[in-house]
């Protein structure tokens, strides 16, 4: 690794903490030549600042990770919690050109590849969940919130936040999601290393990056299918004011969830949170 | 033909603001036929929202003039009004706006799509209901602009 500070010579001032770019070259040198890494202490949300830098121009590859967030968040700003140095809170900006509409697919492919670097470093049999995230079991070890800019009908920047749940204990966990979210630590049971998750999570983006520049986005779409613990299963579907219960019969090249309903039906559903039901 | 084959080609024929695309495979055949105005929903039929949040509003009759400007969304999705539920509202009605300044999210799949004005002016009118699922090409927002 060498340090770089060709974007921003003076790096940025987050709560008193500098921070300077670090240069991360990936073996997937296709994609980027590598990622611009930029590291904080504690930041208010990695995304906050990814967006910051992205509108100043922030070339694609340009990631931002931090120790701590103080106001780290969620679908619908929820709160995602990131206590000091238990976690890797990572968000990265991507610049395909491409229609506004498919950003969908930046969330599925970094889904897919943070389950495939969990299972190359831990061999643990991480899968995705639809829509954005990644669960060990039924229980939840990455969060993935991606917030996009569009000009027009076309992608102008693309900031992916990652929240991974690596060494936290069931301590550092509010009660009310203990049941529904693990972390690394709690699973493998072995020492395991948040730079080293890191780089392997870095490693798999570009690489599935790249992949999803040069192949058909249906390739990785089966992928993302084939790990999915929903599909194919009955779930309830969960939004602000509704609830649906049906089986998964298909997840499409746009993200859209298809819900086959009791009555026979089929229902598209864009957004919610689903939950398997094993009772029928 | 599935489903999702349909669901993409009406996402290529919404992307292409086509008013016909024909498809023809062995002895099937599809025929799709979109409104000539882009800012119209596709056929309810493929992509009807759930049932308590699928109502359209139309475009206001009087939102034609030549310095009103549509803020369409880009996506389908839902769109909400405020950062969080029961934040303040990024815009009311009367709301100045600059240029580059967030209006509203649209939301599909847990992506979230700022939606920013591209002119300085005033809000007149916002079509779109908090929550409401909108299509690739619906007015969320009216803006009156005030600087060429």
């Amino acid at each position: 690794m060498s340090h770089d500070q060709s974007l921003f010579t003076d790096g940025t001032d987050e709560g008193g903490k500098k921070a300077e770019g670090v240069r991360v070259t990936c073996e997937a040198r296709e994609s980027f030549p590598a990622f611009l890494l930029y590291r904080f202490d504690e930041v208010g949300s990695t995304n906050d600042i990814a967006k910051e830098f992205a509108q100043q121009g922030a070339a694609e590859g340009t990631a931002i990770v931090a120790d701590s967030q103080t106001a780290g968040r969620g679908r619908l700003q929820r709160r995602w919690t990131s206590p000091k140095g238990k976690g890797i809170y990572l968000s990265v900006i991507l610049r395909p050109a491409m229609p506004v509409t498919r950003a969908p697919q930046l969330t599925m492919l970094t889904a897919v590849a943070v389950a495939q670097a969990i299972r190359r470093i831990t061999g643990l049999e991480a899968r995705t969940k639809w829509p954005n995230d990644v669960v060990i079991g039924e229980k939840k070890v990455c969060g993935i919130l991606t917030e996009v800019s569009a000009q027009g009908m076309n992608l102008n920047f693309a900031v992916i936040g990652i929240g991974v749940n690596v060494l936290m204990t069931p301590d550092d966990l509010p009660f009310e999601v203990r049941k529904e979210v693990t972390s690394l630590a709690m699973e493998w049971r072995q020492p395991v290393e948040r730079e080293q998750v890191l780089h392997g999570i870095l490693q798999a983006l570009a690489e599935y990056y790249h992949r999803y520049r040069t192949e058909p986005f249906r390739v990785i779409l089966d992928e993302y299918k084939s790990l999915d613990i929903a599909l194919g299963n009955t779930v309830r579907v969960i939004d602000e004011r509704t609830q649906i219960v049906g089986v998964v019969e298909d997840i499409d090249e746009f993200g859209t969830l298809t819900l086959r309903l009791p009555d026979g039906r089929w229902q598209p559903v864009l957004t919610g949170k689903v939950s398997l039901r094993r009772s029928q | 033909m599935d489903i999702s084959l349909i669901r993409q080609l009406i996402r290529i024929a919404q992307e292409g603001q086509l008013s016909e695309l024909i498809v023809e495979e062995g002895d099937e055949s599809l025929i799709i036929k979109l409104p000539v105005n882009a800012s119209a929903p596709p056929p309810a039929a493929h992509y009807q929202a759930p049932p308590a949040t699928l109502e359209s509003t139309p475009l206001l009759p009087t939102a034609q003039g030549a310095n009103l400007v549509h803020i369409t969304s880009p996506m389908v999705g839902v769109f909400y009004r405020s950062p969080t539920p029961g934040a303040p509202t990024f815009v009311e009605v009367g709301s100045e706006v600059e240029v580059g300044q967030t209006v509203g999210l649209v939301e599909a799949m847990k992506v979230f799509n700022e939606i920013v004005s591209e002119v300085e002016g005033r809000v007149v009118a916002i079509p779109a209901q908090n929550e409401q699922l909108v299509q690739v090409g619906e007015t969320l927002v009216i803006i009156e602009r005030t600087r060429e």
